[in-house]
């Protein structure tokens, strides 16, 4: 494979174990070890170990940190406590989404940033441009790797490792820093399958050594090692969305079904902000919508979404096989005018198929939020 | 690394072809169906219908993606392998003999010859791999 390509800290690990790559982000990333579906299934019923090294983190220190970042965020930051996690959004003038990212309040000077490997760029510049110059901003992604552990056994794998904390004290959205069997590790309860779980963020050099260790100490339990095809499956039952497919810098939050994340009214100033009050007050063009398809193709991303009268209303953005519904599932817009509707038809080739409107999640989520 | 059996032939689009007299079996190759993964669907022609050497003849999807399948041949379409349609996952577990698509009635028998063999395609799925 080509040579440009970047390489996480485990890619060695994943040639050992036999994965498939493909580039994505830049970076030669596992899409799969054993199979997509095989591997979907096993995140839900026992766990599964993710390399995600390829994602961008950002820190942020300086006096009023969460002040200055404030105007960049539509999630009001103020929410946040200590050590506590927040998904938020990066939004341009017109409202459209830069980019979905994680905000972590690690203390009262200092944000940590976790964002996508494909808007890494995009994202430093948006921000480095607007913000405070009295702050300091600094690109920690390669420093770091990041590890996801996801799945119903993920606590009983942590525990047999000396983590520092009492995980059971430790709830979705939150995150600790601490040590994992002597590696320092900004340890978080956070994840994109559904399941409970967390994600370890370690110093790039020392990464292989805990990943190796888990896969071992796994292996009784069933945890074993997810690709990206694996990732995409989940968090599309989960109706969660990914940018460059539900998200975009001309999809706005309103439309993506992120209205929970905007806060308009406790937030003063954010860009975008009179963008998206005035499409409120407008029209919202489009709906996102979940689908569930009858049939065993897939519909897939540009697709074409019709009424059941064959009207064309709008156009698939992710598609896929659930294997927990053992069916075709489908993200996609729709013309708000059509967003009521019940019945649709997506086009396959050449053939219209059945897609029904689903509520999300299409599975249950089952991650341990704080009582 | 993914088995290349000798005694068929290969395209560039990763079908293989077994020319037995003037009946070609035609399927999808290991390195193929490694690279698709988990196979979903698949379509086939019907039984008596006409399929032309490098022409689209059906499509084999997987859970990321779709791919064109293309004859290797020029032929009527004597048999369809009926199971796999049920069972798409046939072509993962074993694409050189539960696996196979269609069978074919050959005008040509010389038609797979300009096709690669074993040790020719192997070096091509390892320039690719």
């Amino acid at each position: 494979m080509n040579n440009s390509f970047l390489k996480t800290p485990l890619f060695q690990s994943h040639l050992k174990l036999g994965a498939r790559m493909v580039p994505f982000a830049g970076f030669q990333m596992p899409v799969q070890y054993r199979g997509v579906i095989e591997e979907t299934k096993n995140c839900r019923a026992r766990g599964g170990l993710f390399d995600v090294s390829h994602m961008g983190q950002f820190s942020i220190r300086g006096k009023e940190v969460f002040k200055h970042l404030q105007p960049l965020f539509p999630n009001n930051l103020k929410r946040l406590q200590n050590h506590q996690a927040q998904y938020n959004l990066l939004c341009n003038e017109a409202g459209g989404v830069i980019d979905d990212v994680i905000v972590y309040r690690k203390s009262e000077e200092e944000a940590f940033l976790c964002v996508n490997a494909s808007n890494r760029m995009v994202d430093w510049n948006w921000i480095q441009q607007h913000l405070s110059k009295s702050v300091t901003l600094e690109d920690q992604s390669d420093s770091f790797a990041l590890i996801a552990l996801q799945g119903p056994q993920s606590e009983s794998l942590l525990k047999t490792l000396s983590c520092g904390v009492e995980l059971h004290q430790l709830f979705y959205y939150w995150a600790v820093d601490t040590e994992v069997e002597g590696v320092p590790t900004f340890l978080s309860r956070t994840g994109y399958t559904g399941e409970d779980g967390f994600e370890l963020y370690v110093p790039a050099d020392k990464a292989l050594f805990l990943w190796e260790l888990l896969l071992e100490k796994g292996q009784p339990l069933g945890v074993t090692p997810c690709g990206l095809g694996a990732r995409d499956t989940l968090r599309l039952e989960m109706g969660y969305p990914l940018h460059g497919h539900e998200l975009s810098a001309d999809i706005s939050p309103w439309e993506a079904g992120l209205s929970w994340v905007v806060k308009p009214d406790e937030v003063d100033f954010f860009f975008g902000k009179t963008s998206l009050l005035k499409q409120k007050e407008t029209k919202i063009p489009r709906a996102l919508k979940a689908f569930r398809l009858y049939d065993k193709r897939i519909g897939r991303q540009g697709y074409c979404i019709a009424l059941s009268d064959g009207t064309p209303v709008g156009e698939v953005t992710s598609g896929t096989l659930s294997p927990h519904l053992e069916s075709p599932i489908a993200l996609g817009f729709v013309k708000t005018e059509a967003a009521h509707e019940k019945d649709f038809l997506i086009q396959v080739r050449q053939d219209w198929i059945k897609a029904e409107i689903q509520p999300l999640p299409f599975v249950p989520s089952r991650v341990k939020k704080r009582p | 690394m993914a088995s290349v059996p000798g005694g068929l032939r290969y395209t560039k689009e990763h079908e293989w072809v077994l020319m037995e007299d003037n009946i070609a079996t035609i399927g999808i190759t290991d390195f193929a169906q490694e690279s698709l993964g988990d196979v979903t669907y698949i379509q086939l022609p019907k039984e008596g219908e006409m399929i032309s050497k490098n022409d689209p003849f059906g499509v084999v999807e997987s859970v990321k993606a779709v791919s064109d399948l293309y004859s290797p041949v020029t032929g009527r379409v004597i048999e369809v392998n009926q199971p796999l349609l049920d069972a798409p996952e046939l072509v993962n577990q074993d694409p050189y003999s539960d696996g196979w698509m269609v069978k074919v009635e050959v005008k040509d028998t010389s038609d797979a010859e300009d096709l690669m063999d074993p040790g020719s395609y192997k070096e091509y799925i390892e320039e690719k791999g």
